[in-house]
């Protein structure tokens, strides 16, 4: 690229011809995506929608720190994050298992076998959270459970256990909800990384007298970790962002202790336009930490394996 | 080349289908579990008694949900939203992200960074509606698929796979003269169709299953998408309750209606949601199962 | 400055008289001076030749979104010359209502939920000033002339204008009824174990565990229990607390006011976690409840819409309101004497709703932005006019009621069979209950009176014809118990019976607003911790920790400034009532 510049301008060089040809894209980028963003000034000031902006009180940063001035916002806070970090934890250990999936998948010789599981899998990735927990109500109610009768009928119960309201292994079972119903869809990316595998490596391999499992080791796997790096390296991105639908709709008073993640915090308190200016805050600090943890680990990543995302 | 399965095999084999099987099983049965709730008679239904097949069978409810008045349309603008948007997701995206894993991109790395940071932030509701308005994309079918041009996270699939694309097959197209978008169009698109495949599924479930823009963004009822209409009937059933509460407020003493099970109309319009992508998914399949790639890089 | 709103209020008392005046001399500048109104002549002549306006309205209260159609949409293109597309509300309504304020813009119609969305929809100059339209709403005027007055004073962010219409208005009180000052009990079981007398709430706990024993699964050999509820309507404290307050004289001001009023002493304002208080009383009843094992257990994870399905197929054997004992109550059934049925509390002094001269916090207003002002004006005059109101309360004249040669409403023969029967389709489309309800726009509670007829506008105050369907056994069996013919009768020949005292509920400033929101996250949460706690000490030490916080987070600061406001909003209430 050096030798380049020198000889020509830089606006006569293919790379600037192709960057005139994703300009439009970058625009649509910036209009959707980064337009909206002057949203966040709403933060500075008590802002009440309807009320012009500037006729609303300027606050300064004190909705920033009242967050940790405040005793109460700050051991919910505390709470919060050991929720939301503790959930997103159990994620990313458990984060090869869609790739694992879909090596395993790619086992089943039977093909019908194979596609109907494939595909039946990912049914409850098309449902809403809300029809999640429809379900769960349906299967896991004291009274009318399936679950419950079942254990009634064969005896192994007496009264029917309270699944829902109990407050026991909160994180275990909401990743369990969670695991039901991405797994199948989330397989897809490597299902379609393994069908990219360069088959000539298996008939090679296979000359040489390898199993089973040292073709999944040697080859699929090795195909497979670019995707599962990148992924992984987004996920930590992600980390303080698990959404809240999912738990808003298992939430009780019960688990609210240990079920309430970040997201569903800030839905909590600025419910409906009441605290507007304070989610705006603290939405504003969990992208900026979001950015941070997304770079920092692109940065290991780089150091460990050699490739990164950026 | 049939080959002697070792105990080893048999063994894995074992395991692996009844894992799959299961889990498998686990996925489908709630989803039979509705079924078979949304054909038999809403009494016994409301009263639980339908737990392993259908008694009474019926199709009212599916039959409710298809008199919705402007289902025809609705449906077409769905398809239609559908069809242009994916179409538009996954050349624009497949296009950047082409484009970002060439070296010589004028400002590479600032432009990739500039696409993937969109991933981690969120203006909220009212900043993204009034931008919207300003753009004059409210009640315009634009809304439905122009902000879905770029997705950052397809955006780094695509780039991923085609990073592990040997540069060879377009090296020497590059010496016989041909310019990026031919090389795009001509070497890397036919070489990706898997992971297109995936990204077709994924945005364009994502644009069937949409429906806050229309709640926000539109408000002629010419474009109303399928979901939104199904959406406004579950909100209808639902508001029973709501209704219910509001009267007794108001000192008037009402009953539950009895032929609106809010329960009967949610378990009909899941499955109304549901098996349209089922009926469409499996066309998508066959590029992602099975290895469609065989000797394909050879050259 | 909102603060200070109901004190100010007592000034404005002096000022009633000079309000009038103001409105007079409003109307001459408006018909002299609008633009407006000559502009649109224009848009006044298409209507006149019978085309239809289109209007779009934002009901928050509504749940139904499209257009009206069927006998609805018939009566207000006859009436009015529009045709109501509702935008869809429900869950989305309060966001979306949001993201049209900041856009600057609303849509024709607006039905706002609670003042402060009012007071910042005028401040962002979003709101249509009403005054312009005077001539055309002459029954807005003739008929709510407090209400209107109330409005130009108390929202209008002190411009003396009119942007909002009070709905809900209720200038006189019901007389009889089946109200819910009583809670309604399987009454069959309970004359089975002998009908005991309630002299308190807590006697209800021994009278349903009896009940329960009697009957404990239905007749599908599913559990029953004396009580069932859910979490899904909880905002700052558990919502069924407010509908139990009613039955023993407590009312609980709004769902997101941590505050209860004793009406039964003398309206004394009370914090629900003061050790007095009726919540901490319904808490332990609750909890006591839980331990005698006649609540439900899936109360806490089950939605409204479980409980009244429940409540249906008799699995449930007291509830509060109508929820889903009238699809038990069958006539079938009552004819056997089972059912549903409301037992007074005789020991208890059960509270009646108050008047609402001036409406409740649902108001309609109608947006700037809209292009055809004179039709919301004529859409607004025909919901406040009686004729009008009586047709969204009761269906369409000539199908469900006229008026008799006494000049008295009632219910024609074939009204009964669309009466009885929801679902049955009306001539013109749509059952009677996808009408104009649906817009969740009353302007009038049903016991108003009409002063056209001297009647009240819902049909349930009317004499009845002798074609009317007899009183079925169970009715019959209840009336000669009690020696009364419903229960707001009863209660008043024993009296029983308060009637709340009209004030306007106090519009929270955004300090205060922010305190019940923390404080209701709190209180919410723990209330349902400690009615299924183990035991008595859990129970004690979770309302320990739970009053703690709840004072940590202000809930004294709270109580002290509603108690000030609420003080002086009682004070300007007597206005309407003496």
């Amino acid at each position: 690229m050096d030798k380049m510049t020198k000889r020509k301008p830089f606006y006569t060089q293919p790379g600037f011809r192709l960057f005139l040809l994703i300009l439009p894209l970058l625009a649509m980028v910036f209009i959707f995506s980064y337009m909206p963003l002057y949203g966040w000034i709403y933060a500075l000031f008590d802002y009440k929608p309807g009320r012009p902006l500037f006729d609303c009180e300027f606050v300064g940063l004190y909705n920033f720190t009242r967050m940790f001035s405040d005793i109460y916002y700050f051991e919910d806070l505390i709470r919060v994050m050991k929720n939301t970090l503790g959930m997103s934890l159990i994620g990313m250990i458990t984060s090869p298992l869609p790739m694992l999936f879909a090596v395993f998948l790619s086992e089943i010789k039977c093909m019908p076998f194979r596609k109907s599981a494939q595909t039946l899998t990912t049914i409850p990735n098309f449902i809403s959270w809300v029809m999640v927990y429809s379900i769960a109500y349906a299967m896991f109610s004291v009274n009318d459970g399936f679950v419950n009768r079942l254990l009634i009928n064969i005896g192994a119960v007496e009264e029917g256990i309270n699944f829902l309201a109990s407050s026991e292994h909160i994180w275990l079972k909401m990743w369990l909800w969670s695991t039901w119903k991405n797994l199948g869809w989330n397989a897809i990316v490597y299902i379609a990384a393994i069908a990219g595998i360069d088959q000539e490596q298996y008939e090679a391999a296979e000359v040489d007298g390898a199993n089973r499992f040292q073709k999944m080791w040697y080859i699929t796997i090795p195909g497979l970790l670019p995707t599962f790096v990148v992924l992984l390296i987004l996920s930590v991105g992600n980390m303080i962002n698990n959404g809240m639908d999912q738990y808003f709709v298992f939430q009780n008073a019960m688990n609210k202790e240990h079920i309430e993640v970040l997201d569903l915090y800030v839905y909590n308190q600025g419910m409906v336009g009441v605290n507007y200016s304070y989610s705006t805050a603290v939405s504003i600090l969990k992208s900026l930490v979001s950015v941070i943890l997304f770079m920092v680990s692109n940065i290991i990543s780089k150091l460990v394996r050699e490739e990164s995302v950026f | 080349m049939k080959k002697k399965l070792t105990a080893g095999d048999i063994v894995f084999n074992i395991f692996n289908y009844a894992f799959f099987g299961i889990f498998t099983l686990l996925c489908f049965l709630p989803f039979y579990y509705l079924f078979i709730n949304t054909i038999s008679s809403n009494e016994l239904v409301t009263k639980g008694m339908i737990l392993w097949y259908p008694k009474e069978i019926h199709f009212n409810n599916y039959l409710d949900v298809l008199r919705l008045r402007g289902l025809g349309t609705a449906l077409l603008v769905s398809v239609a939203r559908t069809v242009l948007g994916t179409a538009l997701t996954i050349i624009g995206t497949s296009f950047l992200g082409y484009a970002l894993t060439k070296q010589e991109l004028w400002h590479r790395k600032v432009w990739y960074r500039f696409v993937v940071v969109t991933m981690y932030f969120n203006a909220g509701i009212i900043p993204w509606f009034i931008n919207m308005k300003n753009l004059g994309l409210t009640n315009n079918f634009l809304a439905y698929i122009l902000p879905g041009t770029i997705s950052a996270y397809s955006l780094i699939l695509f780039k991923t796979y085609v990073e592990s694309i040997p540069t060879s097959l377009e090296e020497s197209a590059e010496l016989d003269g041909a310019g990026y978008l031919v090389r795009y169009a001509n070497i890397i698109m036919p070489l990706c169709k898997p992971i297109l495949a995936t990204l077709i599924v994924f945005s364009a479930v994502g644009h069937w299953n949409n429906f806050m823009d229309t709640v926000f963004l539109v408000t002629d009822s010419k474009l109303y998408t399928l979901q939104y209409v199904l959406y406004q009937y579950l909100n209808e059933a639902n508001s029973l309750a709501d209704t219910l509460k509001n009267m007794s407020e108001m000192g008037v003493q009402v009953d539950a209606s009895q032929l609106l099970t809010p329960t009967a109309v949610k378990m009909t319009i899941s499955m109304v949601v549901v098996i349209p992508i089922l009926c469409v998914y499996p066309f998508f399949q066959k590029y992602f199962v099975g290895g469609i790639m065989i000797g394909a890089v050879k050259g | 400055m909102k603060k200070r709103i109901f004190t100010l209020l007592l000034a404005g008392l002096m000022a009633a008289g000079m309000v009038s005046c103001n409105e007079q001399a409003d109307t001459g500048s408006s018909t002299g001076g609008s633009t407006e109104t000559t502009e649109s002549s224009a848009a006044e002549e298409t209507a006149d030749t019978g085309e239809i306006t289109k209007l779009q309205m934002l009901s928050l209260p509504a749940n139904f979104s499209g257009v009206l159609e069927g006998w609805a949409g018939d009566v207000l293109a006859q009436e009015v010359g529009v045709e109501i597309e509702l935008l869809p509300a429900g869950d989305q309504g309060e966001q979306k209502l949001q993201a049209m304020m900041a856009s600057g813009e609303l849509c024709d119609l607006v039905v706002f939920k609670d003042t402060k969305q009012i007071e910042n929809a005028i401040a962002g100059d979003m709101l249509l000033p009403l005054d312009d339209y005077q001539d055309r709403m002459a029954d807005v005027y003739a008929n709510v002339p407090e209400a209107v007055d109330y409005s130009k004073e108390y929202l209008s962010n002190g411009t003396n204008s009119l942007y909002a219409l009070p709905l809900s208005i209720k200038t006189s009180p019901e007389v009889a009824g089946n109200t819910n000052a009583a809670p309604l009990l399987r009454y069959d079981l309970y004359k089975e174990i002998g009908a005991p007398d309630i002299n308190q709430m807590e006697d209800l706990l021994d009278i349903l565990k009896q009940m329960q024993d009697l009957e404990p699964t239905n007749e599908d050999g599913q559990k029953v229990y004396g009580l069932s509820i859910w979490a899904d309507w909880d905002r700052a404290y558990m919502a069924t607390a407010g509908f139990a307050g009613k039955n023993v004289g407590v009312t609980m001001p709004g769902e997101g006011y941590p505050i209860e009023i004793h009406n039964n002493e003398d309206n004394k304002v009370y914090s629900i976690t003061d050790e007095n208080s009726f919540y901490m009383r319904f808490l332990k009843f609750y909890y006591d409840a839980n331990q005698l094992g006649i609540l439900d257990p899936d109360s806490m994870t089950q939605r409204f819409d479980d409980a009244v399905d429940k409540t249906a197929s008799g699995r449930v054997l007291m509830m509060y309101d109508g929820w889903g004992t009238g699809n038990f109550s069958t006539a079938e059934r009552e004819n056997q004497n089972i059912g549903f049925a409301r037992v007074p509390m005789v020991g208890e002094i059960a509270v009646q709703d108050s008047l609402q001269p001036v409406g409740k916090e649902w108001r309609i207003s109608v947006g700037k932005s809209t292009e055809a002002p004179e039709k919301c004006a004529d859409f607004l005059n025909y919901i406040y006019s009686f004729e009008g109101a009586m047709t969204v309360i009761n269906g369409p004249r000539g199908v469900i009621w006229d008026i008799n040669e006494e000049n008295k409403p009632y219910i024609l023969e074939e009204g009964y069979s669309y009466l009885l029967d929801p679902e049955k389709e009306l001539p013109g489309g749509m059952p009677l209950s996808k009408g104009l309800g649906l817009m969740n726009c009353n302007a009038y509670v049903g016991a108003e009176i009409n002063t056209d007829y001297d009647t009240p506008l819902g049909n349930e105050y009317w004499e009845k014809p002798d074609y009317a369907p007899e009183d079925t056994e169970l009715v019959k069996t209840w009336q000669a118990d009690y020696g009364a013919k419903d229960l707001l009768t009863y209660l008043n020949q024993i009296d029983a019976v308060t009637i709340a005292p009209f004030a306007p509920t106090p519009t929270m400033t955004d300090e205060m607003e922010l305190i019940s929101s923390r404080v209701g996250d709190v209180i919410k949460t723990m209330s349902w911790q400690m009615i299924y706690a183990k035991d008595e000490a859990e129970f004690n030490a979770l309302k320990e920790e739970m009053i703690s916080k709840a004072e940590g987070l202000g809930i004294n600061d709270f109580l002290e400034w509603f108690q000030t406001e609420y003080e002086a909003a009682l004070e300007f209430g007597k206005q309407y009532t003496e």
